[in-house]
């Protein structure tokens, strides 16, 4: 094993080693490398100083009315739109995926029954007509016919 | 307001479509995400303290560190719908924490303990630590040890002081401190190291 201190390559393995943080093996590694190196074994010792130095860090208990304010700061913050949805979000959650679904299709009738088809779907339609209509046209086609018949042909008329 | 924590049990979870290995805060934070807001009263049950150790630590005042930790779970329960577990809860909550932290120190909104021996034992909440009816003469000591180990943390600069909470009483891996304080884990050895350095300077005669 390099030396850790000396070639500074893997300075965290004696920081890890005080900790206690070391796998097995690796530890096994360094403390052989630690009777044999005084400059690494004085660093862990002082490190493990450090370490139990530490533990005199206590911090205060945590406040009992912590929740409390922190609830009613969640309460607060909350939008009515939060508030009232609440009950049924999870529902909302489970079924968000057919709802949206469904929302757009609500969404496109509506845009459809309001805006009526677009114009190239009524250029596509077929007109409807009536019996009586076609009977009118056949009977007109016919007066025609009949007046091209009486009347005589340009080439007959006198010239002037 | 959500309700109080219960027990959950056999709520499966997913992630991405496919089954995923994730800790158990992860699948909790799932949890609140889709609804489940009495999740959120068990992370904040598991994870109150930590949060609030931490960050007194890191700004030394009580109700400062208590409405930081606030301000923290309060963003955790906000973007709950957005949530995804794409790193240790842990590691997502300390990240927030030490944004605030941060945030809070280098805007100076706070004032620093300057708590002396003579008025520690009057002002200061009841500590951790518990110890079988010491002496008058052993409690003094202790105190002056705790004072000693308090001013040479606080004597580091921001980043490394977040790095040594983080490492020692988080037990949180060189990976994750990186994330938390969105840097990289080689940058995270360097703090450490330099950070320790200092600390033996002050406090190796302690051992």
């Amino acid at each position: 094993m390099n030396c850790p201190s000396r070639g500074r390559e893997n300075p965290e393995l004696l920081l890890d080693y005080s900790a206690a943080k070391l796998p097995r093996q690796l530890a096994a590694e360094l403390e052989a490398h630690l009777h044999e190196c005084r400059a690494c074994s004085e660093l862990v010792a002082q490190q493990q100083a450090v370490w139990s130095a530490l533990d005199l860090l206590a911090a205060p208990e945590v406040s009992a009315t912590f929740d409390r304010e922190l609830y009613n700061r969640i309460g607060q913050q909350d939008s009515w739109w939060s508030r009232l949805i609440r009950p049924i979000r999870p529902a909302l959650v489970l079924w968000r995926g057919p709802l949206v679904a469904a929302t757009c299709l609500v969404i496109t009738a509506g845009i459809v029954l309001e805006f009526g088809v677009p114009q190239e779907h009524k250029a596509t339609s077929v007109e409807i007509v009536q019996p009586e209509q076609v009977v009118h046209a056949l009977d007109d086609i016919e007066m025609f016919e009949s007046f091209d018949h009486s009347v005589p042909p340009a080439s007959s008329i006198p010239e002037l | 307001m959500p309700p109080q924590p219960e027990s959950l049990k056999g709520v499966e979870t997913s992630v991405g479509g496919c089954a995923a290995t994730l800790d158990y805060d992860t699948e909790l934070m799932i949890q609140v995400r889709e609804g489940h807001e009495a999740s959120f009263g068990l992370l904040l049950e598991k994870h109150r303290s930590s949060v609030v150790h931490f960050l007194y630590r890191m700004v030394e005042n009580q109700a400062v560190a208590e409405e930081l930790a606030q301000e923290v779970f309060l963003r955790v329960y906000r973007s709950r719908s957005t949530y995804e577990p794409t790193a240790k809860f842990t590691t997502w909550l300390f990240r927030i924490a030490t944004h605030l932290a941060l945030n809070s120190l280098r805007d100076g909104k706070h004032e620093r303990r300057q708590e002396s021996l003579d008025n520690a034992s009057d002002e200061a909440p009841s500590r951790q630590v518990s110890d079988s009816r010491p002496s008058a003469e052993a409690l003094m000591v202790r105190e002056a040890k705790m004072e000693e180990v308090r001013r040479a943390v606080a004597a580091l600069p921001e980043k490394q002081r977040a790095a040594v909470l983080m490492h020692k009483y988080q037990e949180m891996d060189y990976a994750q401190i990186a994330k938390a304080l969105h840097t990289s884990e080689s940058a995270v050895k360097s703090l450490l190291f330099r950070a320790y350095e200092t600390l033996r300077a002050r406090l190796a005669h302690m051992g």
